[in-house]
């Protein structure tokens, strides 16, 4: 499953420019010039790195939004905003795709705006998307390197190891391979993998919760025992001693360990707040009317917890990241090239630690790493906002 | 009860200002008032009216965004020396505080530390004002006898272990520790049930016939206010637009504002079932209204009150006022 | 599960079932006890969860020992069955059952079997030689780290949104946003090796081999030069935490009423700083104390790793790399119990600290 990350194509960047031309030539009839720009951008980006498979969808969904967007908010006198808040029974299922599609622009447009409130926050998800954009397009302009070079010894050095230079921005490994090159294809295993680790952490923490807060008795205390003991025992050793016992080849087995590591804390706040929903009296009017537990959370739990789940799951993602990065470095999982993390462990047994000449390649993959974690750090500053209505409506 | 002449706190031309993201908030505006020896002095009005942000500068507790523009508060101690208050010393102002002039902060539970008990905090207020452990101790049995509570029991204890009436009697004595000419009393009975209420009120009229020192009474409650006070002070939007004694004030109310807080305060008196509200919400006190700040929300209002501020003019013996409109506010007051 | 959670007063009340009873019930309500017992009940859990991974897991250590003896030292099945079972400490031939009583039976003794790959040595003595290294350096770095974090996150506040807070707020949230292993090898190649200011092959290992044991100055002086890498590495990767979480609680208690309050008590600055500011603000930093334990040991592993030194971290990756399991086991338990221990202590201390949580000790008086 991991490696369609790799699909960014010189087709798709061709089919994105000429299809984004369609929700260009609809907002400008509209005259709302930065939505059409922006499902432009959508549409090339969606193409060229999301291939045939994701892309298509991408590009219609990009130009639906746009394009409705900018007919439920064109500037003519005769329609107003208002036109978004008003339901119609009579509406059309056209009609209704367009009010939809146009609130979701609008949420866009809103979430743009928080994000850029918060500085620090804006700073991480400038880092990310930095990331992001280098893994999927890096390939297509850098050739990955997996042989070694001897023709690129430097005259009298023992070692291929060289430090940046014009020809290699991050200078040559112990291979004499770029630097640059392991780098680029290095990071999309590596962080694939802690963003499905943070999606399980996420869906069991929320099934359990709601679970142990809704079903309460045995089940909640049982659940609350295994969370407890979780939080408890230390990590880090217990990864070491199952990467001894079991052999951690697959990565979504990884991201489910990981996951399996990490729900406790989200549970926990996700019981605490169901149970205080449970008290108050709409809710039990809800389970009188027989409503259905899981409309209660769809409804109730979710709306409130929104920021703190999505916050937690940055959370699960970095601690996911942490993780890996631990167990590859330690040389306890099976390992394989490129990756940042194995850079580092091969690099230390080659020497590149105590080499001045390798400190480049070695320091590359660290300050990824490093910075990557911190700017999810930083992302959440701006998650919180954008989630949390009291902050956004506060100063 | 006998009011002195001697004036122990004397407050001039008094501003006080917070520093906002939009602007400088002027909290207090121009207030002069004096504090008579054994008198005790009510502050009405609505919620952030500034009588609270007027005691906080008193005692010099302003937060960091706040600061004192001008004016003086001058301070005439037992032995009759007088300071201005605003201008001492950092020491000295220590001394002041709660030696001369101690508060009652409203909100019992948050006014405790939470990880002391009842005694380290009489020891911590000795030990600042230079009184030996036992005195306090022995003073502070006193005090909670005569505030009706187990001292033996209460001393040890720590604020989580009280009740909200029983911690709100526990700061009433502990301000008058050290004995102080002047308590300042901010809300002492909005956070407790009307039960208690009712006690703490006959344990602090009768404390303060025995123990003689003044008062400053902030409350938002004109039945409190009416019952403890010996003269009235109503607020608006920072300053003082009527002043005098409670009688006057509460049944000759000459003030636009004082009349609409009167309608809008249940009175067994007059047996009346409908309450007034006040139309509209206090003033934005960045850009406040023109001329007299309350004229938008008047039904008084007259050309004059939108283009110049009314002064404090004595218009009965003791009772000053700020309001143009005072006679037809006399008037319609008799109608009620 | 109850009886193994309140061992002592069970039998020193043996005489009157009934009172024993009540004072069972009593005892419930005391913060103390409720700690210990669930300190007790999480051990217990983790040994038994450990005894079973190991025993469990598909390829089994055991089997893989005998087939290894088998092939390598050419002997029959039963004979390498024999060996294998009393290196592991445990007949593989009994029921789990009886498999499982014996190996509490010998962890409370404080027995954890020997070690497969050094013959002749237990795993006891193992651990009594790496864990003495790692208290040390990390209890040094805990201590070190929390009370710089709390100096500085309490000046933060202070003097809130000037040029120090701001500044120190930017070093502190890099240093929480970085993974803590990224700071050794940060401190390796950068400070060592591209600025020269230590070589880091020197600064390896625990103590200089050279120097003759002893109460010498240059035997505590090797030791502390050469727990100065790991420490700092454990400061610069938890002072960040520190900082930022003392800064806003510190916010939070210095808009508390009770701190004008004792200003209006006249009382000295020195005396609202400790007694009402710092004291309540330390609160959320005492139970932050209990997670901050337990990441201190994870990074451990690769500090001692990176750095050679001695400590039961490097020690217990030796121990997977080489597959010695019950070296593994028994580090796991340890560290684990360490682990829980520190958070009984913080407990205990945030009791200390919080009067609030103490509730139950009043009734007892």
């Amino acid at each position: 499953m991991i490696g369609f990350a790799t699909v960014a194509s010189p087709v798709g960047f061709l089919i994105g420019l000429l299809v984004g031309l369609i929700p260009l030539g609809f907002a400008v009839r509209y005259r709302q010039w930065r939505a059409g720009v922006l499902g432009y951008i959508a549409c090339v980006l969606a193409g060229f790195g999301c291939g045939l498979i994701g892309g298509v969808p991408m590009m219609i969904l990009a130009t639906a939004v746009v394009i409705s967007y900018a007919y439920v908010n064109k500037q003519d006198p005769f329609t107003s905003r208002a036109a978004l808040e008003e339901v119609s029974f009579t509406e059309t299922n056209r009609e209704y795709v367009t009010r939809q599609m146009a609130a979701l622009g609008n949420a866009l447009r809103s979430t743009g705006r928080m994000l850029v409130r918060n500085k620090s926050g804006f700073l991480g998800f400038l880092g990310i998307l930095f990331f992001v954009v280098v893994l999927t397009f890096g390939p297509l302009f850098i050739p990955l390197e997996s042989q070694p070079q001897f023709s690129r010894r430097q005259p009298g050095a023992t070692t291929l190891f060289a430090g940046p230079s014009a020809q290699f921005p991050l200078g040559l490994d112990w291979q004499g391979r770029s630097v640059l090159s392991q780098m680029v294809y290095g990071g999309q295993t590596l962080i694939l993998t802690s963003i499905l680790a943070g999606l399980f952490a996420t869906i069991i923490a929320v099934v359990l919760g709601s679970m142990a807060g809704l079903l309460g008795g045995i089940i909640d205390q049982i659940l609350s025992a295994i969370s407890n003991f979780i939080l408890t025992i230390p990590q880090t050793p217990l990864l070491l001693v199952l990467a001894g016992l079991i052999k951690l080849d697959n990565n979504v087995l990884l991201a489910l360990l990981f996951a399996a590591l990490n729900w406790p804390g989200l549970m926990r706040a996700i019981r605490a707040q169901v149970l205080s929903l449970r008290e108050r009296d709409y809710i039990e009017a809800a389970i009188a009317l027989d409503l259905g537990t899981w409309h209660i959370i769809y409804r109730e739990v979710f709306p409130n917890m929104i920021s703190y789940i999505a916050v937690n799951m940055i959370f699960s993602i970095r601690a996911a990241m942490y993780n890996l990065v631990l167990l590859v470095i330690l040389g306890l999982v099976p390992l394989k090239e490129p990756d940042w993390g194995v850079m580092i462990f091969l690099g230390r047994q080659q020497g590149a630690l105590f080499n001045p000449a390798a400190s480049a390649m070695m320091m590359a993959p660290i300050a990824a790493i490093a910075i990557f974690q911190l700017c999810l750090i930083l992302f959440t500053r701006s998650l919180e906002e954008i989630f949390n209505p009291r902050l956004r409506s506060g100063l | 009860m006998a009011i002195s002449d001697k004036v122990v706190l004397k407050v001039r031309d008094l501003d006080v200002s917070y520093l906002d993201r939009r602007g400088r908030v002027r909290a207090v505006v121009d207030v002069s008032f004096d504090l008579h020896e054994g008198e005790t002095l009510a502050f009405i009005g609505e919620s952030g009216c500034g009588k609270s942000t007027l005691n906080l500068a008193l005692m010099r507790l302003l937060p960091s965004t706040g600061r004192v523009d001008r004016g003086s508060v001058l301070y005439t101690n037992r032995e009759g020396r007088t300071d201005d208050v605003l201008k001492l010393e950092k020491y000295a102002l220590r001394q002041f505080l709660w030696g001369e002039c101690a508060m009652v902060f409203q909100g019992a539970l948050n006014s405790l530390n939470p990880v002391l008990r009842i005694s380290d905090m009489i020891y911590d207020t000795a030990d600042a004002h230079q009184m030996p452990r036992k005195v306090a101790e022995k003073r502070a049995f006193e005090l909670f006898e005569r505030v009706r509570l187990d001292p033996a029991r209460v001393f040890k204890s720590y604020p989580h272990e009280l009740s909200g009436g029983m911690r709100q009697r526990v700061l009433l004595a502990t301000s008058l520790l050290l004995q102080p000419q002047v308590v300042i009393m901010d809300e002492p009975t909005t956070a407790v049930d009307i039960l208690t209420q009712r006690s703490i009120l006959d344990v602090l009229k009768e404390i303060r016939q025995e123990l003689n020192f003044s008062t400053i009474f902030i409350s938002h409650d004109l039945a409190v206010a009416a019952e403890i006070a010996d003269r009235i002070a109503t607020m608006y939007a920072g300053s003082i637009v009527e002043i005098g004694p409670v009688d006057d004030v509460f049944y000759h109310p000459r003030h636009a504002y004082t009349l609409s807080l009167l309608n809008a305060a249940p009175r067994l008196s007059t047996g009346r079932e409908e309450l007034d509200s006040i139309p509209g919400s206090p003033p934005d006190l960045i850009n406040p209204p023109s001329g007299c700040k309350f004229h938008p929300r008047c039904s008084f209002v007259m050309d004059v009150c939108k283009a110049k501020v009314p002064e404090l003019v004595e218009e009965a013996p003791g009772h000053q006022v700020a309001c143009f409109a005072s006679d037809q506010v006399v008037e319609a007051a008799r109608k009620l | 599960m109850t009886a193994n959670a309140q061992p002592q007063p069970a039998t020193e009340e043996q005489r009157s079932p009934v009172s024993v009873r009540s004072r069972l019930w009593k005892l419930r309500k005391n913060y103390t006890v409720r700690v210990l017992a669930q300190a007790l009940l999480t051990i217990w859990a983790v040994t038994t969860f450990t005894f079973f991974l190991i025993r469990l897991m598909p390829g089994n250590p055991l089997d893989v020992k005998i087939d290894q003896l088998q092939r390598t030292q050419n002997i029959t099945y039963e004979e390498a069955a024999s060996r294998a079972s009393l290196l592991f400490g445990y007949d593989p031939n009994q029921p789990v059952g009886t498999q499982y009583l014996n190996y509490v039976g010998k962890l409370l003794h404080g027995d954890l079997g020997m070690s497969i790959t050094s013959p002749g040595v237990t795993v006891s003595d193992e651990i009594l030689t790496y864990l003495p290294w790692t208290l040390f350096s990390a209890g040094l770095g805990v201590l070190i780290s929390f009370t710089l974090g709390m100096i500085l996150g309490l000046a933060m506040a202070y003097w809130r949104g000037g040029v120090l807070d701001n500044a120190l707020t930017v070093v502190a949230s890099i240093l929480y946003g970085v993974p803590d292993y990224i700071i050794p090898l940060l401190l390796i190649i950068v400070v060592g090796v591209q600025w020269g200011w230590f070589s880091p092959g020197q600064m390896r290992g625990g103590v200089d081999p050279t120097i003759t044991p002893g109460f010498t100055p240059e035997y505590i002086g090797s030791i502390l030069k050469l727990a100065i890498l790991p420490v700092l590495t454990y400061v610069l990767a938890s002072v960040g935490g520190w900082m930022l979480t003392m800064k806003s609680s510190t916010l939070a208690t210095l808009g508390e009423d009770y701190i004008n309050v004792a200003k209006a008590r006249g009382l000295s600055e020195w005396r609202i700083l400790t007694g009402y500011v710092g004291r309540n603000a330390l609160l959320p930093l005492v139970t932050r104390l209990a997670i901050s334990i337990g990441f201190i040991v994870g990074g451990s592993i690769v500090v001692e790793e990176l750095f050679q030194y001695p400590g039961i971290g490097r020690n217990l990756l030796r121990a997977i790399n080489a597959r010695d399991y019950t070296t593994m086991q028994g580090m796991f338990i340890v560290i684990t119990i360490a682990v829980v221990l520190s958070n009984v202590l913080a407990d205990l201390l945030f009791g200390v600290l919080d009067p609030r949580v103490r509730l139950g000790d009043e009734d007892e008086a």
